[in-house]
């Protein structure tokens, strides 16, 4: 089954002006996304997901940002994103590639009826009239599942609550059409009852529409259930991508292997503590030489802190870059499940 | 929204009494007897008139009640004691039109040049406009505006000769006034509508009209103008109702001859009943604006409207 | 493309790289910079705004000079000299002299005094009955709280030159009436400041366990408000002084300011506006201390919120 791949992004770097100094936060990435198919990134915070995914917006302040460098590429319908000025980005936001963010409570204009907060996306994008935008808006409404569209079309965002807030995000988003949509911690600052529904709803109306998700979450148990692949990041470089499946049962990265250690699991002996990753991501104005997670990684060896690791490949897309799948590695200690290996590259 | 104006303005009676009555018994308090003075010298008939209004014969609380009830059935603020026969409401008649002119023309200005220096500063953060804006700004605050009126009638005025230096009449005796008594507004509109502005923009909502695909100049103008304008609503309240206070010092120093210069005059001569009148007047025009404001917050911001609507 | 061959392997690593090191706990908990206290870190922005110390600089000269000026000019500022009036400045009278032949520059020293005591008791009285009506308010809570919010409103809404007019002119022109009039409403945003303070701390979740626990909460309370609103207590001191000053200034120019022989930059300067177009010097000079002390005044004020609160900076 041949896909169509809608967004590749080669060797992308994004750095921070401070007065500290620049910060690397993205230190050279590789990702694709197929059509209708849902990637998740997904890592601490200030592992640089969220800034990857505003990098593919052209969402980041303009002054203090440098945005990848001559070998990088965002590819999108034929064109590198990254040499497109400011108005052809925006012409392609919102039509072509639309964001949700964080925290709905926030991410609507206070003093705008919701209504028009959809229908302006239709009417940036589409030379139609204001009452055809404010049908497409309804519709919109009616397709998140907000009850008494017309009514609700009237109100302001104070009159809603986070969860229906996040619904009306989405239909923003959503409303021309996009190929892509990037979801940016959707669920959260939501309750858990409603981070499902929020969740069920994005999974919907991707298949309906056929669209492209990009999840951005820390959460693993948000991914388990929506993600048809998993890149997970670590000090703004990618330590292992894979289909979900790869990720959460044949993982081959420790970074990997600790962040789902420290999921809960209802399985799980109780009596047990929860695994807990000591310490804290490393300082990006400086960033380490070789891999950024050896200085709180169980199995560090000396050349982790030396030399970049190199790609593993085991299954097809299913990658990680860690020294530990060298021949010469030490791997006394290392769970067996990190240590399986399956085709390797190169050797 | 009915209910919250009637609210607001049954408040805002209280308010006024207050004011009235505490000014009346300050006044009554202070240090001499102007009023009995100028009475006794005043001839027989002239003294039997006005006592009989204004009961000066009896006691304080007496005359309290007694101006009251004219205050409120004929809507007459007192008569001067200095100028004999010269009722308060005359000179309102007569000058506040000419406060009222220059000082709605200043805040005309004060608003949309602030506002539109303001949100230039935060739209052009750390370049040169912005800098030169901020300067300006902090050295507007920090002149008088008596020096600065100063300034305008030595040079404008004085050397050039471009306008007069002061008096009342032609076109061109509003230039200095208004310049003097706009600056200081423009500068603390600039100062607030930049910050609003700033706070603004770094809302995750800006963001989101980012994302749909919004250009610069239709996130300023759809989502960043309003709703940094609401702070400065707010400021607005107070400089409508300052509209007289502001021109006492400006009217005396350009010689014109409104309302604030007759304040000054009355608080100089001691006409204790003038200045009693003028005060509840300036009262009156102050909570009436502040009520206005508050609808206006309203109409700008729809949380508040929605809320003290129910 | 997914599955491309990126392993270098032609190189040789030597076996010894590959010895196990673990977890470096010194590296995976680094804290950043050296902490400094928090208003060492203060002081230190704050030193390097130069604006600011350049405010602070002249602030203290202005002061020096109110102080020290009739001692270095050796005139007194009373003495009237029919034979030198309306001079310009000169070797002997810096400043040159007034109409009625006093030197300008040691009636701006002593009128300093006089303007630089008002504003600064003034801001005292403000701060004093704002903080103790803020601070009551905070912490009875229930009827007291809303009464005193209810005057708060109250106050708030008056019309505050008017105000002060009526008070000064009933008072009297001294330096304690002068003070009454132009302090007597300008508490009320002391006040609110104070009380949203106490609040804030009072959310907090050791306060809540320490009442929980039946301790004496306002002792915590009081004890944790002092450092946390020290800043903003601060930046509004600097920032009231100077309106205190302009509003002697303003009584002064209707006719209502300290009382002669007593002087000060706004009595100097209401004198001296009358005979501006032939002696312009009478007025500048006691415009310029005027302009000079309130902007340093918002000088340092600025200074010292974008030090107390970096964040605003970036």
């Amino acid at each position: 089954m041949a896909k169509e791949r809608i967004l590749e992004v080669e060797n992308l770097t994004v750095a921070f002006k401070t007065y500290g100094g620049s910060v690397q936060a993205v230190r050279g990435t590789d990702f694709y996304l197929d059509k209708g198919e849902t990637l998740a990134i997904v890592g601490e915070s200030g592992c640089g997901k969220t800034v990857t995914a505003k990098a593919i917006m052209g969402l980041l302040p303009i002054d203090n940002t440098t945005i990848g460098n001559e070998n990088s590429k965002i590819m999108f319908n034929g064109r590198n994103l990254i040499k497109l000025t400011e108005g052809e980005l925006a012409d392609l936001r919102g039509k072509e590639i639309s964001m949700i963010f964080q925290d709905p409570m926030t991410s609507l204009n206070p003093t705008m009826r919701i209504g028009e907060q959809i229908a302006e996306s239709v009417l940036i994008h589409n030379q139609i009239s204001k009452e055809k935008a404010k049908e497409i808006a309804i519709k919109m409404l009616k397709l998140v599942q907000i009850p008494n569209p017309e009514e609700r079309y009237k109100q302001y965002p104070f009159e809603f609550s986070g969860g229906m807030r996040q619904r009306v995000m989405i239909a923003i988003a959503l409303a021309c059409d996009p190929k892509i949509l990037i979801a940016d911690e959707p669920t959260t600052a939501l309750d858990v009852t409603i981070q499902a529904q929020i969740m069920k709803l994005i999974n919907e109306l991707k298949k309906d529409l056929d669209t492209g998700v990009i999840l951005v979450t820390h959460d693993l148990g948000v991914v388990a259930g929506a993600a048809d692949r998993i890149i997970v990041m670590y000090a703004g470089k990618i330590v292992e991508s894979g289909r979900t499946e790869d990720i959460f049962y044949n993982l081959k990265h420790p970074y990997t292997y600790a962040l789902l250690q420290s999921v809960p699991k209802l399985t799980k002996d109780t009596s047990k503590k929860l695994y807990s990753l000591q310490g804290t991501p490393p300082d990006l104005i400086d960033p380490p030489k070789g891999c950024g997670f050896a200085p709180r990684c169980d199995f560090a060896m000396k050349i982790c802190s030396i030399k970049t690791p190199e790609k593993t490949t085991f299954a097809e897309g299913h990658e990680a870059y860690c020294w530990l799948h060298h021949e010469k590695a030490n791997t006394q200690g290392v769970p067996e499940l990190i240590l399986t290996r399956g085709e390797s590259s190169g050797k | 929204m009915g209910r919250f104006i009637l609210k607001r303005t049954a408040y805002g009676l209280i308010t006024l009494f207050l004011i009235i009555t505490a000014t009346f018994f300050l006044i009554s308090a202070a240090p001499g007897d102007p009023i009995a003075a100028k009475v006794e010298v005043m001839p027989e008939r002239a003294q039997e008139v006005i006592r009989a209004k204004y009961g000066l014969d009896q006691p304080t609380y007496q005359r309290y009640f007694i101006y009251m009830k004219n205050l409120i059935t004929t809507g007459d603020f007192g008569e001067s004691v200095i100028y004999t026969g010269r009722s308060v409401n005359d000179i309102i008649r007569d000058n506040a039109p000419i406060s009222a002119k220059i000082g709605i023309i200043a805040l005309f200005f004060q608003i949309t040049l602030g506002v539109l220096l303001g949100m230039i500063a935060a739209l052009n953060r750390d370049k040169f406009s912005d800098h030169f804006i901020r300067v300006s700004v902090v050295l507007a605050i920090c002149v008088p505006s008596f020096v600065f009126a100063a300034l305008l009638q030595y040079f404008i005025g004085f050397k050039w000769g471009i306008t007069p230096i002061f008096g009342w009449g032609s076109f061109k005796h509003y230039i200095l006034p208004v310049a003097v008594y706009a600056i200081g507004g423009i500068a603390s509109y600039a100062k607030f509508m930049r910050n609003s502005t700033l706070s603004v923009m770094n809302e995750d909502y800006v963001l989101t009209a980012r994302a749909k695909g919004c250009r610069r100049a239709r996130t300023v103008r759809k989502h960043i103008f309003r709703n940094s304008l609401i702070p400065i609503v707010t400021m607005t309240g107070p400089a409508i109702a300052g509209i007289f206070a502001g021109s006492f010092i400006i009217e005396r120093l350009f010689s014109i001859p409104g309302l604030g210069q007759y304040y000054v005059k009355a608080v100089s001569d001691t006409d204790y009943t003038m200045v009693l009148g003028l005060t509840i007047f300036f009262a009156i025009l102050y909570v009436i604006a502040l009520i206005l404001v508050d609808i206006l917050y309203g109409v700008v911001d729809p949380r508040i409207k929605i809320a003290k609507g129910e | 493309m997914v599955t491309t061959d990126t392993v270098t392997s032609n190189e040789i690593y030597e076996d010894e790289l590959f010895e196990k090191v673990g977890i470096k706990k010194e590296l995976s908990e680094h804290m950043g910079r050296p902490a400094l206290t928090y208003w060492a870190e203060v002081w230190r922005r704050f030193r390097k705004n130069k604006l600011a110390i350049t405010g602070l600089i002249m602030l203290c000269i202005v002061t020096l000079l109110t102080i020290i000026g009739p001692t270095l000019s050796g005139h007194d500022y009373q003495y009237m000299d029919s034979s030198i009036r309306s001079q310009t400045p000169s070797a002997s009278h810096w400043f040159g002299t007034d109409r009625m032949g006093r030197d300008i520059f040691t009636r701006v020293s002593v009128g300093g005094r006089i303007s630089l005591i008002i504003g600064l008791l003034c801001t005292l009285v403000m701060f004093t009955i704002g903080s103790i009506l803020g601070a009551i308010a905070g912490l009875k809570g229930g009827w007291v709280d809303d009464l005193i919010m209810r005057i708060c409103e109250f106050v708030g809404n008056l019309p505050y030159l008017i105000i002060v007019v009526i008070l000064s002119m009933v008072m009297g022109r001294g330096l304690f009436s002068l003070v009454f009039a132009l302090s007597f409403i300008s508490w009320v945003g002391t006040t609110r400041m104070v009380r949203g303070q106490i609040l804030q701390i009072k959310e907090q979740d050791f306060v809540k366990a320490a009442a929980a626990l039946g301790a004496d909460s306002k002792r915590i309370i009081i004890k944790h408000l002092f450092p946390n609103t020290l800043g903003i207590i601060m930046v509004t001191i600097t920032m009231a002084v100077p309106g205190f000053i302009l509003g002697e200034a303003f009584l002064s120019y209707i006719g209502l300011g300290i009382r002669p022989p007593e002087t000060s930059w706004g009595a100097l300067a209401a004198a001296g506006q009358e005979r501006l177009m032939f002696y312009p010097h009478e007025l500048f000079f006691p415009s310029l201390m005027l302009v000079i002390t309130i902007l340093s005044f918002h000088l340092i004020g600025d200074g010292l919120s974008d030090a107390l609160d970096p964040k605003l900076k970036d």
